[in-house]
């Protein structure tokens, strides 16, 4: 989905290796905090228990984990955390036996920090081939990456040759016999499909039985500011349904369904504090800063904008036309020259409004009202005024202001600032003038008051 | 320089556990600011007398409220002064006498900051609001004014070209020239 987090290549911990009775330590301190950090091990030989590791750890799991009769369980295992500035290593224990070992860590940026991987599938190649294909992975969007390892032993130095699809991250060989052999990879972008499957050719003739994980990476999720198009291809699925962080709206839309979102800047999501709950720096500025600075109004919707033109002919109802933007905080979206403004912070709003006009001659019986339209034909707000005849006015010019409005807004809705009225005539035209030190002017204020 | 400062809340570093001062500072001053924001609601209590085709400035006799010393009561009666800077949302309001020899000829109200044509509000009455009608007509404007804290001031001035003097309702409360200021968000 075009307008997703976007994931990106890895940084890696470097290779681990070594021979040790029943664990392995690797080195995590350099990996960035908050993102998710993949580590893999693979050993020498078929251990005789499972592998255990340290807590807060996640195991990726495999249909073969729990099989204490196939390879897999006891050759290599990967795991994963969201790693926090507290992690500096994590060791996997393998019971008491003596293996060489290998072990890396991985850390995408752009994973979603909670469920970042979906679609584990896992197997043994028998065959006794030298290329092999991984477990067919069936992503449930195109915005995931696969990721494919392919782990064995043997008692010569192994390499890995993958397909052109695949990018290779870590093909561990080497130390002494009887030697670990792993292959990390994935697909260094985005793919499309389901049932994906990738090659992988291992050098030095026959190998062992090959044990083999292939999963998807879920990309987290984006705010995104100002509206923007996205267009879903669910091509695989009948049906999408789509979240909407700030609102908690769930819209579901059909396979071909045209469809414009526009994110938002989320409102502040207080929680209630528990006995035990951390107070991390994350959570204090998310629970105190942001709503208190969305309070005092630094941060949640608000506009002011004006019309500084020459004026335009003006007919009933007319859709008056702001050119500049004095004032634009947090996420409400106006193009200058336009009459519409955009809502993406859904809420009550208030706002005042002024509206000026020129008549070039007498107009018999006209009036003029000051409307606050939504969507186009909605009228929440109005103001009525009256005029018979140009004379005792100054110079014909007249203004409008002191209309003070409160409308409740949806996401996607627009606002315009209409004036309408009877008997104009083709008399009447837009104003920004200063006439005996009166400003008659056009422009709006509005701001989001409350949920 | 104003002396009130409008809080900036604190970005939160990792490890940073918030201290007793931290409490007073970015929970208790905020928290207070949010609840009592600046503002001022003023009234004239006297008649004040509009003469015909000229603008007049509307003075005030008191405040109902004023939290932060925006009317000064012993200076210009026109003129309000918030302490602390800000936009401010306001209203006023005034009523014009339509009876007699007052039915005739516009009015208008408008909101003005340091006397200046600023674009704060106007606001047209047309004659024919007063044809035909024997009562008061009650006018007023919504409006959203910039003060700097320290020198910006707001006045509120009516027009009336009736043709003849009036003057102000202020012996009814409901018909009392009124003006109020509410802190709204910082400049």
């Amino acid at each position: 989905m075009a307008g997703a987090m976007a994931i990106s290549a890895p940084w890696e911990t470097g290779g681990h290796s070594g021979a040790s009775a029943g664990s392995g330590t690797l080195n995590i301190s350099g990996a960035p905090n908050g993102q998710v950090l993949i580590v893999v091990v693979s050993l020498s030989n078929i251990g005789g228990f499972p592998f255990t590791v340290d807590p807060g750890w996640k195991r990726i799991l495999a249909s073969y984990d729990q099989d204490a009769s196939l390879n897999g369980d006891k050759q290599f295992a990967a795991y994963w955390k969201l790693k926090g500035p507290d992690d500096t290593q994590v060791t996997i224990s393998w019971g008491g036996e003596h293996h060489q070992f290998v072990m890396r860590g991985f850390s995408y940026p752009g994973l979603d920090t909670t469920h970042p991987i979906e679609g584990v599938q896992a197997g043994i190649d028998t065959t006794g081939n030298t290329t092999v294909y991984s477990p067919a992975v069936s992503p449930t969007l195109n915005n995931r990456w696969v990721v494919v390892i392919n782990s064995t032993y043997s008692s010569v130095v192994r390499t890995w040759t993958e397909e052109a699809a695949l990018v290779e991250r870590y093909d561990a060989a080497g130390g002494t016999e009887p030697y670990p052999a792993l292959l990390y990879a994935d697909t260094n972008g985005p793919v499309s499909g389901s049932d994906l499957s990738y090659q992988a050719t291992i050098s030095g003739g026959t190998p062992n039985y090959i044990n083999q994980l292939a999963f998807a990476l879920v990309p987290g999720p984006v705010y995104m500011t100002g509206s923007q198009t996205v267009e879903v291809d669910q091509t695989a699925k009948a049906n999408a349904t789509l979240f909407m962080h700030a609102t908690q709206v769930i819209e579901s839309v059909s396979a071909g369904d045209a469809l414009q979102m526009v994110n938002t800047l989320p409102l502040p999501d207080i929680k209630t504090w528990l006995n035990g709950d951390d107070h991390d720096a994350d959570t204090l500025n998310a629970q105190w800063r942001d709503p208190m600075l969305w309070l005092l109004k630094d941060t949640c919707p608000q506009l002011h904008a004006e019309y500084d033109g020459a004026g335009y002919a003006m007919t009933s109802p007319q859709a008056l036309k702001f050119d500049t933007v004095t004032m634009q905080r947090g996420d409400i979206q106006f193009t200058p020259t336009g009459t519409k403004v955009y809502i993406t912070v859904p809420g009550l709003y208030e706002g005042v409004f002024q509206g000026a006009v020129q008549l070039s001659a007498a107009a018999s019986n006209a009036d003029f009202a000051t409307e606050i339209r939504v969507n186009g034909s909605v009228i929440a707000s109005r103001m009525d005024d009256a005029i018979t005849t140009e004379s005792g006015l100054q110079t014909g010019v007249q203004g409008f202001g002191g209309h003070f409005f409160s409308v409740r807004l949806n996401i996607g809705d627009y606002v315009e600032f209409v004036m309408a009225g009877n008997n104009w005539g083709g008399k009447v035209k837009s104003s920004d003038v200063s006439v005996n030190s009166i400003r008659y002017a056009t422009f709006f204020k509005m701001w989001w008051a409350a949920i | 320089m104003s002396t009130f400062v409008v809080p900036t809340p604190k970005t939160w570093v990792d490890n940073e556990i918030p201290s007793y001062a931290d409490l007073e500072a970015e929970l208790y001053d905020p928290v207070q600011f949010i609840l009592n924001p600046p503002a001022v609601k003023l009234r004239q209590t006297t008649n004040q007398t509009l003469n015909n085709g000229q603008w007049s400035y509307l003075s005030w006799d008191g405040a109902e409220l004023d939290t932060h010393g925006a009317f000064n009561s012993a200076g210009n009666k026109t003129q309000v002064t918030p302490q602390v800077p800000g936009w401010y949302l306001g209203w006023c309001g005034v009523a014009f006498n339509t009876s007699g020899s007052f039915m005739a000829g516009q009015r208008d109200i408008e909101a003005r900051i340091n006397d200046t044509d600023s674009m704060i509000m106007h606001k047209n009455i047309p004659p024919s609001a007063f044809s035909g009608s024997t009562s008061v007509k009650p006018a007023g404007l919504s409006f959203l004014a910039a003060f700097n804290g320290t020198t910006d001031y707001l006045q509120i001035r009516v027009y009336q070209a009736s043709g003849g003097t009036m003057t102000t309702i202020a012996n009814r409360t409901d018909y009392q020239p009124q003006l109020y200021l509410k802190w709204h968000c910082r400049l």
